[in-house]
């Protein structure tokens, strides 16, 4: 029996009932497989970096469970299979998972964020220097390099002719 | 490209606290570019091994749609 983590994605448009028993579908059909449910958390709803079916939002949840390892595949195919989850995720996990830790730190995220900033404008606020850096520091490294190397290209040519002359 | 620039250390063998989690997109967020590409290690001045870590976090999170896998640049 392994220790696994999932996080799926469930439709925005299943208010918080409907989620509950969708959530419950997931957990008796991990007991069903065998498994047993270690925590469940509803991160709620969030904005998806790209459209999944054509949403731009849905419904985080995220669950630690332990189960044997032949029948995490069924498990995932059973996901993909369900119309209302539009996108999964199974981590194996190393050891048995403490709490859900990562949520705290993105509840406070979370609150801070609105859900309606443009990824775009949320970049140039975090890294326009970062990658004018990212530009520049490569730009120096190809100079440096063809500094330290500027005979390489000449010494080929070189041999090639003074290769065909012999000839 | 033959040394490390600046001689940056690794943020993670720093500060052990900071595991690599694909949840925590705010962290992995700082080690993609504008476009949503990942950043080299020669920038960031991240180990091997991390960077190893990095990027499979990266690519799960995308998968998952926390990050991205790329932004449209229309505004250059």
């Amino acid at each position: 029996m392994r220790y696994y983590e999932t996080l799926f994605i469930v439709h925005p448009n299943y208010e918080q009932d409907r989620l509950n028993s969708v959530i419950k579908m997931v957990e008796d059909r991990i007991v069903e497989l065998g498994g047993t449910i270690l925590a469940a958390d509803d991160w709620g709803k969030r904005r998806l970096a790209y459209p999944i079916e054509k949403q731009k939002s849905g419904s985080y949840v995220l669950m630690h469970f332990e189960a044997n390892p032949s029948r995490v595949i069924e498990l995932q195919k059973w996901f993909e299979i369900q119309a209302q989850i539009l996108a999964q995720l199974i981590v194996r996990l190393e050891e048995k998972p403490t709490g859900l830790s990562v949520r705290i730190k993105d509840s406070d995220s979370e609150v801070e964020e609105p859900l309606l900033v443009s990824p775009i404008e949320e970049d140039e606020e975090l890294d326009p220097d970062e990658e004018e850096d990212y530009e520049e520091e490569e730009e120096e490294e190809e100079e440096a390099y063809e500094e330290k190397n500027p005979n390489a290209a000449d010494e080929v040519v070189d041999e090639e002719t003074s290769s065909k002359e012999s000839e | 490209m033959a040394f490390i620039s600046k001689k940056k250390v690794c943020k993670f063998c720093e500060n052990k606290k900071f595991g690599i989690d694909y949840k925590d997109y705010k962290t992995l967020r700082r080690f993609i570019t504008e476009q949503g590409k990942i950043i080299p290690r020669r920038v960031t001045g991240t180990c091997a091994k991390h960077q190893r870590e990095l990027v499979t976090a990266i690519k799960r999170a995308r998968n998952i749609a926390l990050l991205p896998y790329s932004y449209d640049v229309t505004q250059n």
